[in-house]
């Protein structure tokens, strides 16, 4: 149901980002890395905040766990990377629920302070060694390169298609998953719970799917951002980067693809081109948050509905 | 055996009895109406029968099944829909995305389905938009199709609710005062529409302020008062009641606080 223009949008942006690390240095080939990765956490946000519409400020615990189960089973279990992917799949999704079955019914506001108090208990246990194998305060260092089918992922740019390759993946499922039912059920529900219920949809079963498919897909990225660093750190999982998260997704536009790239690209790309003016581009960064927030209160590229098959209106 | 059965349902607020024992008995096919003054304790009956509310005592049968404090959703799967006194529509979608939120339970997609698109999902897709297609024919909103619901004016989204519970295929229909805000030629249509609904097999329970509409289309009419049920019977026996008469009369008073 994607219409030609929207095609030949998508089709540009691809290729603009599978030309960019042929032309850019090092540093630059790092910092558009982290912001595939970063995009794809933001549109799993994006799942929970945007279309379900639940206030969850945690979400950089389900990166932190796919990030943390690739380095521990490869580093402490001297398990292949390839192999781990998995867990970093399924330890966020049984985490996401375990988390969010109780708390799912709460308001907004409440849930927001439930997830922050989440995320900070997460960072705690990283930074305090629990187990004996999360490396503290300093995580883990070191961690295998991705080997498939004979090739390693070692180099930047390898990385960096890994990271791209995510983040299509990412896209597929949000695409299929807003031209379904249970994609669709997410935003009725969001819209208005009771109306919802009353003709049929299993409110609660819907918020913890959105909570599920989210931390699966952030689970993934973390996979990523590891092999990117070959380190991970409690820092890069605390609650200000769930601030971070939650704030790409609504200056952005909250339930649109092209507005969470944009918000993506805004609050972390942006900011890394004004290096030099180093704390000083803070001060214009917050006022700009600010403005878009007065301007456009539905983001930078609002979502915008009718997403329905031609056939329907014609005869 | 009556579709609808509610036996002796009592709900209580704090210290108000809101609904107090009541039972009513509707048949499959009929247009049954339930009227009373303000605060009568009518859209509290239907949020009891829909699983908003659960009732202290009493017993909702719905098809011979209990269904007395079962959740809305699972309800709403057994065959009983709604609209509401204040139109909830899916305000900022598309008409038809608010009227496909009314397939939801007829759609046969999975959980992955979201994830992953199988053939099946196209076909089941199709069918359902097809349904929406329909619907949005059977009410004249085809044109509408992809206008932002919550712009429409009044009239026009209380069509689009109704398309919406109707999409959902129930064999009880519940309107929450139907004709609240239209105007008179709003309202014939609407008396044609719920006729149109009762000829395919639904049968219809509704509320109404409206006494012409409810005394034109009703062919059985409760009465409550102060959550009681004071009378009950055929439009023209509701009409002529006295108890009836002076519980109308009376409203004036009761409106003071």
């Amino acid at each position: 149901m994607m219409n030609t223009k929207n095609a030949v949008y998508y089709g540009l942006f691809f290729l603009v980002l599978i030309v960019l690390p042929f032309f850019l240095t090092s540093n630059w080939i790092s910092v558009m890395t982290t912001f595939l990765i970063y995009s794809v956490v933001s549109l799993s946000q994006d799942i929970v905040l945007g279309r379900a519409g639940m206030f969850d400020m945690g979400h950089a615990i389900f990166f932190g766990l796919g990030a943390y189960s690739t380095a521990i089973l490869n580093m402490v279990y001297g398990w292949p990377i390839i192999a781990t992917i998995p867990v970093a799949i399924v330890l966020p999704i049984i985490a996401s629920v375990l988390l969010a079955a109780p708390i799912i019914h709460l308001r907004g506001d409440y849930l927001l302070v439930t997830t922050i108090g989440f995320n900070i208990v997460f960072t705690q246990a990283l930074k305090n060694n629990v187990f004996g194998i999360t490396g503290g305060p300093n995580g883990i260092f070191g961690v295998e390169p991705l080997k498939i089918l004979g090739i390693t992922f070692a180099s930047q740019k390898s990385i960096y298609f890994l990271a791209f390759f995510v983040l299509l993946l990412t896209l597929a499922i949000i695409h299929n998953l807003e031209t379904s039912k249970p994609g669709r059920a997410l935003h009725y529900l969001n819209l208005d719970s009771l109306a919802s219920e009353c003709i049929g949809i299993n409110t609660r079963f819907y918020r913890l799917y959105a909570f599920a498919l989210s931390a699966a897909i952030a689970g993934l990225a973390g996979v990523v951002f590891t092999l990117q660093f070959s380190a991970v750190s409690p820092g890069a999982f605390n609650f200000i980067q769930s601030v971070l998260f939650f704030t790409i997704v609504l200056v952005g536009g909250p339930s649109s693809i092209p507005g969470v790239l944009l918000g993506t690209f805004f609050m972390f790309v942006v900011p890394e081109m004004f290096r030099q003016f180093a704390e000083a581009r803070y001060l214009v960064f917050g006022v700009a948050m600010i403005l878009i927030m007065i301007w456009r209160p539905k983001g930078i590229w609002p979502v915008k509905f009718g997403r329905i098959p031609n056939y329907i209106t014609k005869e | 055996m009556a579709l609808l059965e509610l036996d002796n349902v009592t709900k209580i607020f704090g210290g108000l009895v809101a609904v107090d024992s009541l039972s009513i008995s509707i048949e499959k096919g009929m247009i049954y109406g339930i009227i009373g003054p303000n605060g009568a304790g009518k859209t509290t009956v239907f949020n009891c029968i829909t699983g908003v509310y659960k009732p202290e005592k009493g017993k909702i049968i719905f098809k011979g099944k209990d269904i007395t404090g079962l959740s809305p959703h699972r309800i709403a799967n057994m065959g009983i829909t709604r609209t509401f006194q204040t139109i909830r529509l899916f305000g900022e979608m598309s008409v038809a995305e608010n009227i496909m939120s009314g397939r939801h339970s007829k759609s046969r997609q999975k959980w992955w389905h979201g994830i992953i698109h199988t053939p099946f999902y196209y076909k089941d897709e199709k069918e359902n938009w097809l349904k929406v297609r329909e619907y949005m024919e059977l009410f004249g909103l085809t044109h509408l199709a992809r206008m932002t619901a919550g712009s429409q004016p009044y009239g026009i989204q209380r069509k689009i609710e109704m398309a919406r519970a109707l999409a959902t295929e129930p064999e009880l229909l519940i309107l929450d005062e139907p004709a609240a805000g239209l105007n008179d030629k709003e309202r014939l249509e609407l008396l044609e529409t719920i006729r149109k609904i009762r000829d395919m097999g639904v049968t219809i329970l509704l509320i109404e302020h409206n006494m012409d509409l409810v005394m034109n289309i009703t062919e059985y009419i409760s009465v409550l008062n102060f959550g009681k049920k004071i009378a009950e019977g055929k439009p023209e026996e509701i009409q002529n009641n006295p108890v009836v008469i002076e519980a109308y009369l009376g409203k004036e008073d009761e409106d003071e606080f």
